[in-house]
């Protein structure tokens, strides 16, 4: 009878564990790590309804839950508790960076309109500009995003990638877009680091062909509240 | 004896699973949380907390709309009497695939609640064909995902081909393995357990809840409540394995492999080629279809448009999590022929979507 009571409680902590996951995530601002910000409000509506059921399991001596599926339903909460929350980064681009041939349409699906105002540009709008237009006529324009840094092995100490991931609808469908950036400070910043890129276009050569390029310098800042780019 | 060796193999196997699958997890979470482990596994630890950045997407997505579907099915559960599904619904396997494949647009739920519903409608009696044709359209056949389409490609066509090629991939789907075939050799045991009224199935776990009687309002949400929380922890833990499963591929094979595969295609098979790619994605991503369309969307410069439509129709229908789900329900013969026959179906429907939409 003992154990009963402490399987059923087990039960109601699961339920309760799962609600109380989603509203701290919210409350700490980390809910946009994992999802579109659209679903936030449907998300916070489903951990009252998770927390109610934990409630309403714990006063109406809901039956025990089978332990395989308890242990199942642990993990989530076990990840949210253990192991750091850190949004898509360098670690994944090499999974969910698109090829370079297949990337255009797909950019022109995402962005078409650019402003006149490069500055103001993010990453995608970079992105799409380097593949709508000819190189020679984004030279000299001027540079200011954010992004992670991510380096490559083939890469000289002082240029880094500048990556950020664009996110339709939650993080399985991040996708990873980057910019070659040299910068004067680019041997100080190791992968991962959040960073505002400033400065300007400058297509470089690289073993004979033309490549988008930004050279300038790299600012470290915090990581924006909203890591990823939605289209 | 060939009885003994299949009684014994799985229980072997069980036990090999219930020792290793705790320990593996327990080494999969240390490394991931990066405390006290070595720097040269620190790429190891890189990649596992994206994988659980990966894992976290799909569960925390999917949960509103499991949760949702729990709801609905305990809702009929309590509601709907068998009588009254026994006189509305046809009781022949034509009338039955039919009535199923269109009932999502009274119950609106996405994959992960359409499951549920489908049993919780086959334990009131709805004929077998009528549960197969609900699980499979359902996910696409409902008001939100025609709203979601047609918003996402501006374009109403695109929504109403992709309801039109659901409805008649999941009646026939229905009609082939539903018609003719005992129930009892479809559906598992739980999903043919009678739900009469107020039968408090949940009592069959004798935990001594059983205490309330039925008529006082407080003992019914009680009943809700157990019936309600049992079925959520038993498809969530589907959503669970599925979503783990879905991330681990994501984080180990790389997204641009599948594209370059796409673009290798010659002649006759690129667009064969594309479709299967799209439907191998839709598999791997598992995202539910309430909102996929987006995702769709953003694969049309990628992908003919008839891989993009095997997109839409086969990706709510079957994915790893969903067919993880359908276990629940329906006997793995039956699961795989739905499988089979639905994979084999969506590439019909690209095929024409190539023809007709190009």
């Amino acid at each position: 009878m003992q154990r009963q009571v402490l399987e059923r409680w087990l039960s109601v902590g699961v339920m309760f564990g799962l609600g109380a996951m989603i509203i701290y995530k919210w409350q700490t601002n980390r809910l946009n790590l994992y999802i579109h910000p659209r679903y936030t409000g449907l998300l916070v509506a489903t951990a009252v309804v998770l927390l109610l059921a934990a409630v309403g399991m714990a006063l109406t001596k809901a039956p025990a839950i089978p332990k395989r599926m308890l242990a199942l339903l642990t993990i989530p909460v076990a990840f949210a508790l253990l192991v750091p929350a850190r949004p898509l980064g360098a670690n994944l681009v090499s999974g969910k960076a698109l090829n370079a041939n297949s990337s255009d349409n797909l950019l022109a699906r995402w962005k078409t309109n650019l402003s006149d105002d490069s500055k103001s540009w993010t990453l995608l709008e970079w992105t799409t500009a380097v593949r709508q237009s000819d190189l020679e006529v984004l030279r000299n324009k001027q540079a200011a995003f954010e992004g992670f840094v991510y380096r490559t092995p083939d890469l000289p100490a002082d240029e880094v990638l500048v990556g950020r991931y664009v996110v339709t609808c939650c993080t399985a469908d991040g996708t990873a877009l980057s910019l070659r950036v040299k910068a004067t400070n680019g041997a100080d910043f190791s992968n991962d680091q959040w960073v505002r890129v400033e400065g300007t276009f400058v297509p470089a050569e690289i073993n004979g062909s033309i490549v988008p390029q930004i050279a300038g310098t790299l600012v470290s800042i915090e990581m924006p509240s909203s890591p990823y780019l939605y289209p | 004896m060939a009885v003994v060796s299949v009684d014994v193999q799985p229980k072997t196997q069980r036990k090999w699973l219930l020792f290793f699958a705790p320990l593996i997890g327990i080494l999969g979470l240390w490394l991931a949380s990066g405390w006290l482990v070595p720097s040269n596994l620190a790429p190891l630890t890189n990649k596992l907390q994206g994988l659980v950045t990966t894992f976290q997407g799909i569960f925390i997505e999917a949960l509103p709309f499991l949760s949702a579907g729990v709801i609905v099915s305990v809702l009929i559960g309590e509601f709907v009497k068998p009588q009254h599904l026994a006189s509305f619904v046809p009781q022949n396997a034509f009338g039955a695939s039919i009535f199923g494949s269109l009932l999502g647009l009274l119950f609106p739920v996405c994959e992960c609640g359409a499951i549920p519903t489908s049993r919780r409608l086959l334990r009131k009696g709805a004929p077998a064909s009528m549960g197969i044709a609900f699980a499979l359209a359902a996910p696409v056949v409902n008001p939100i995902v025609l709203i979601s389409t047609s918003i996402a490609f501006g374009d109403v066509r695109w929504a109403l081909a992709r309801v039109g090629f659901t409805i008649i991939i999941a009646l026939t789907i229905g009609l082939i393995i539903g018609a003719g075939i005992k129930r009892e050799a479809i559906l598992t045991p739980l999903a043919l357990t009678p739900d009469v009224e107020h039968d408090h199935s949940h009592c069959d776990h004798d935990h001594g809840a059983c205490d309330h009687s039925h008529e006082q309002p407080k003992g019914r949400l009680a009943g809700l409540i157990a019936h309600g929380s049992v079925e959520f922890f038993e498809m969530a833990q589907y959503l669970v394995m599925g979503s783990l499963l879905a991330a681990t591929m994501q984080t180990f094979i790389p997204q641009s492999a599948l594209l370059t595969l796409n673009d290798s295609g010659i002649g006759f098979f690129a667009p064969l080629l594309g479709i299967v790619v799209l439907m191998l994605v839709a598999v791997l991503l598992s995202v539910c279809s309430t909102v996929d369309a987006f995702l769709a969307l953003s694969f049309l410069g990628l992908f003919h448009p008839g891989a993009v439509m095997a997109f839409l129709v086969f990706g709510p229908m079957i994915d790893i999590k969903s067919t993880l789900m359908l276990t629940t329900t329906f006997r793995r013969s039956a699961v795989l022929a739905m499988v089979v026959l639905a994979a084999l179906f969506a590439i019909i429907a690209g095929l024409i979507s190539y023809v007709v939409l190009i």
